[in-house]
């Protein structure tokens, strides 16, 4: 297991730098790639760098995205740069914290009353930005409009489990479920999640609101400038306490150097989205450092199961035989990622620790090949630029080593739009990427969301896989699901419906003067517990 | 003067019915905008219904006409993405283009003109080596490293300038710069030339023959004469600065059409794309209207009828 952080904990300014060299130099590289199984690692609870005084009069904190908000209605797009956003305009029933368990949010106890049955209490002395108290009835508006067909959302299916919302007092709610869900507290804690003020919403109308909302979070919308600002105001009588920045400026910078240029001027504060060849270059900067957090989910090479020769599991097999993953984690992301294991990570429940990362072995896949009967029919690989990083060159570099094993491979390169209209028709002529987020800390939420039958990857089929994957998403007993998973692992990796490659880190660039940590689940926290301007 | 504004205005009609029709095609047959505007896993009956709305199923020539119908009457549509009127979304970015193309264009002018007259004056000596050379290096270096280093330089190393954004006018300085630099070399090049056949010319002779002074000959007499193509090629530039700064905008982050439409185009936004070429169109003809005016200012041999 290849792991690598640019991370210094206390260490001083020249320890970071022997460290980046020592990086440089490749020595850090083979001692970290004997770690033989993955461990879910605890947050780092310290800055990588130490921090320093902000400059006098400084009272904002400006965010250079990659891309513009597209909408600030939480409900019409799941795209981090929006839910960064949204995830701090508004505030979830339950909040997911940055070790990944669930903790109160505006919901300050939920208990299962029957098996199907959630009932939730709800914070006392909630307002929205407009003043207007939060309440059942806007969990009810909120909830009921994910899956509401006129209301077009993107959220749609996120809450499919759920027959009814029913609020009982002002302050406490009922969720039925078509069947029994063990995950809906988690469901709660992500997208789709973030509770709208149902009269606010009814006054003005979903366009409106999308231009200007109001949410309970601890910023408040103030001004937006397509393309150049997004200007928030703190929200001063936020329940879980101000933060210490007057206003929170989202600009979207899309020019990679010119965003890290805005960095190391102090133009913007935090930077998203560092490829991982500029992470040094990013943390030699003297003012700011760089935070890193294992992506919540992976890079995977999904594969159209239904046509030759991929409808062979033993080529299948071959294909993921022959990637020598440890390369591409090296080569093309400078050692800032893992290998692995299989289709889930080891922040999920129900994550195997003794399975171990997927091998390289181009002798045996050549020999699966020959057992297979390959007669030479192309794998085709459809590959898009810069949808996920490295995407194309991990096409290519994956096309050579499966050429090396005897594969024909058909390389194209598609559009993002392509790519989106073939994701809606499942019209994909063998491998495309993906990068499957885990949105529920489970594999219910990710594995399965993707994979099970009617998901978005429906390309493979097998009765008990699909069996043991449908018993597990609706039963309430840990013990039966964990089984199940395990054994759907092992079927997993016979059959590998995707070839995972990597779990990339994704890295923030950070000024000195900020105190913050990145979320692995996309939250972008902006509340005071997370986020402090170093005022002295 | 009349019948050439009238004869002008229907060309111009025509240019812009051309420009919106193949734009109507061209982007039609890139593919279907449906897949983008929902979730992956949203049912067919939905995507049929949303597909309904939009009037993708209406046979594509109704489309078109239907299109060039609202089109005549200014209402491009309502854009995908952001569910606003198309033409609003796209004039919101007028400014900021307008801004740099107009920054980087007297920056071209003010520089190209008179070096370019400077070098044809001293042809071959060390002003008219560098100036050259310098406007090689303009026209050849591309547009995104040169903002890139320009950044670098004068943004990070000596804190002039801010990295990007326009939230102070001492934002348009690089983007000018960065967007300016072939126009200008182009233009440098172009005095150049155009000077040094005129300076040639018998007339030029003459009078310096009645012994009228140096400056008097440049000035009044060569340059008047030259600039009838200079000012052909800085309308085209022009219009040029208007659609082409895609780059620029990336590059510096700023608010502009070019950039708008690049995107609209990635996420299928029909009627944004359309808003935004035919704007570009209008800039574009409209600024080389002028250049027609201009060259009856400049030279009266040339009646405009």
């Amino acid at each position: 297991m290849t792991t690598k952080r640019l991370r210094s904990g206390g260490l001083g300014p020249l320890a970071v730098l022997g460290l980046l060299v020592a990086m440089l130099a490749g020595a850090v590289a083979p001692m970290a790639a004997q770690e033989s199984s993955p461990s879910a690692s605890p947050p780092p609870s310290e800055p990588s760098e130490e921090l320093v005084a902000a400059p006098e009069g400084k009272t904002d904190l400006v965010v250079g995205q990659s891309a513009d908000v597209t909408t600030l209605d939480p409900q019409l797009s799941t795209v981090s740069n929006d839910i960064f956003v949204t995830f701090n305009l508004f505030d979830n029933l339950i909040f997911r914290d940055r070790d990944l368990s669930l903790k109160p949010m505006l919901s300050t106890e939920w208990r299962q009353v029957d098996d199907l049955t959630w009932e939730f209490e709800l914070r006392e002395g909630v307002t929205f930005h407009n003043g207007e108290p939060f309440g059942a009835d806007d969990v009810e508006f909120t909830i009921e409009r994910t899956y509401d067909p006129a209301a077009e959302t993107r959220v749609a299916s996120v809450f499919a489990t759920v027959a009814d919302v029913v609020p009982v007092d002002e302050l406490t709610v009922q969720f039925k479920t078509k069947a029994p869900d063990p995950l809906l507290p988690g469901r709660l804690a992500f997208y789709g999640g973030q509770m709208l003020p149902k009269d606010y919403f009814a006054e003005v109308g979903a366009e409106e609101f999308g231009q200007a909302p109001i949410g309970t979070g601890p910023v408040r919308f103030a001004e937006r400038v397509p393309d150049e600002r997004l200007v928030l105001d703190r929200n001063d009588d936020y329940w879980g306490g101000p933060i210490n920045v007057e206003q929170v400026i989202f600009r979207p910078i899309p020019e990679l150097s010119a965003r890290i240029a805005a960095l190391e001027t102090g133009e913007v504060d935090i930077i998203t989205r560092v490829p991982p060849d500029q992470v040094e270059q990013v943390a030699e900067l003297e003012d700011s450092r760089v935070e890193q957090v294992l992506y919540n989910g992976l890079n995977v090479m999904v594969v159209n199961a239904t046509v030759a020769p991929l409808d062979d599991p033993l080529v299948r097999q071959a294909l993921s035989l022959a990637i020598d993953r440890e390369a591409i984690v090296e080569e093309l992301f400078g050692g800032q990622g893992q290998i692995p294991t299989g289709p889930a990570i080891d922040t999920q429940f129900a994550y195997n620790p003794d399975l171990e990362p997927l091998a390289y072995d181009p002798d045996r896949a050549r020999d699966l090949l020959e057992q297979a009967g390959y007669d030479g029919t192309p794998v085709v690989i459809e590959t898009t630029n810069g949808s996920i990083i490295n995407d194309q060159a991990m096409a290519e570099a994956i096309a050579a080593m499966w050429e090396d094993v005897g594969f024909t491979v058909d390389l194209q390169v598609i559009e993002a739009s392509v790519r989106a209209e073939k994701n809606q028709a499942k019209s994909f002529l063998g491998l495309f990427w993906s990068d499957p987020t885990d949105t529920l800390q489970d594999p219910d939420g990710m594995m399965w969301r993707l994979l099970g039958p009617e998901g978005q990857q429906d390309y493979f089929r097998a009765e008990e896989w699909d069996r043991l994957g449908n018993e597990a998403r609706t039963s309430l007993d840990p013990e039966l699901r964990q089984r199940n998973y395990y054994r759907m692992y092992e079927i997993f990796l016979e059959n590998f419906p995707w070839l995972p490659v990597i779990r990339p880190y994704e890295t923030y660039g950070v000024a000195n003067y900020v105190e913050w940590f990145p979320f692995a689940n996309q939250y972008f926290n902006l509340r005071a517990d997370n986020l402090r301007l170093v005022t002295e | 003067m009349t019948r050439f504004l009238l004869r002008r205005l229907l060309r111009t009609i025509v240019v812009l019915w051309g420009v919106v029709s193949v734009v109507f095609v061209v982007i039609r047959l890139s593919g279907d905008p449906i897949a983008l505007l929902v979730a992956p896993d949203t049912p067919q009956e939905e995507v049929a219904r949303l597909r309904d709305r939009l009037g993708l199923n209406d046979p594509l020539p109704v489309q078109y006409l239907i299109f060039l119908q609202d089109a005549a009457r200014g209402d491009f549509g309502t854009s995908l993405r952001y569910n606003r009127d198309a033409l609003g979304v796209v004039a919101e970015r007028v400014p900021a283009t307008l801004q740099i193309a107009l920054a980087a264009f007297a920056l071209a002018v003010v520089v190209a003109v008179p070096i370019g007259i400077l070098s044809a004056v001293r042809p071959n000596s060390l002003v008219d080596n560098l100036a050259m050379l310098l406007a090689l290096v303009g026209q050849a270096v591309p547009t995104f490293f040169l903002g890139i280093v320009l950044i670098l330089l004068f943004a990070v190393h000596f804190g002039w300038f801010p990295t990007s954004g326009l939230e102070s006018p001492r934002g348009l300085v690089l983007p000018a710069i960065t967007l300016g630099a072939f126009a200008t070399a182009s233009i440098t090049r172009l005095t150049r030339a155009a000077m040094l056949e005129v300076l040639g010319q018998d007339y030029v002779r003459t009078a310096r023959a009645k012994g009228l002074a140096n400056s008097i000959v440049v000035n009044r007499h060569a340059l008047r004469n030259a600039l009838v193509p200079v000012v052909t090629i800085m309308g085209l530039q022009f219009g040029a600065l208007l659609g082409g700064s895609v780059v620029t905008e990336t590059v510096f982050a700023l608010p502009g059409m070019g950039r708008l439409i690049v995107q609209s185009i990635g996420n299928r936004d029909y009627p944004v794309v359309q808003a935004g070429v035919f704007l570009i169109a209008v800039g574009f003809v409209g600024v080389n209207l002028v250049v027609d005016l201009l060259y009856a200012a400049l030279d009266p041999r040339i009646r405009l009828s």
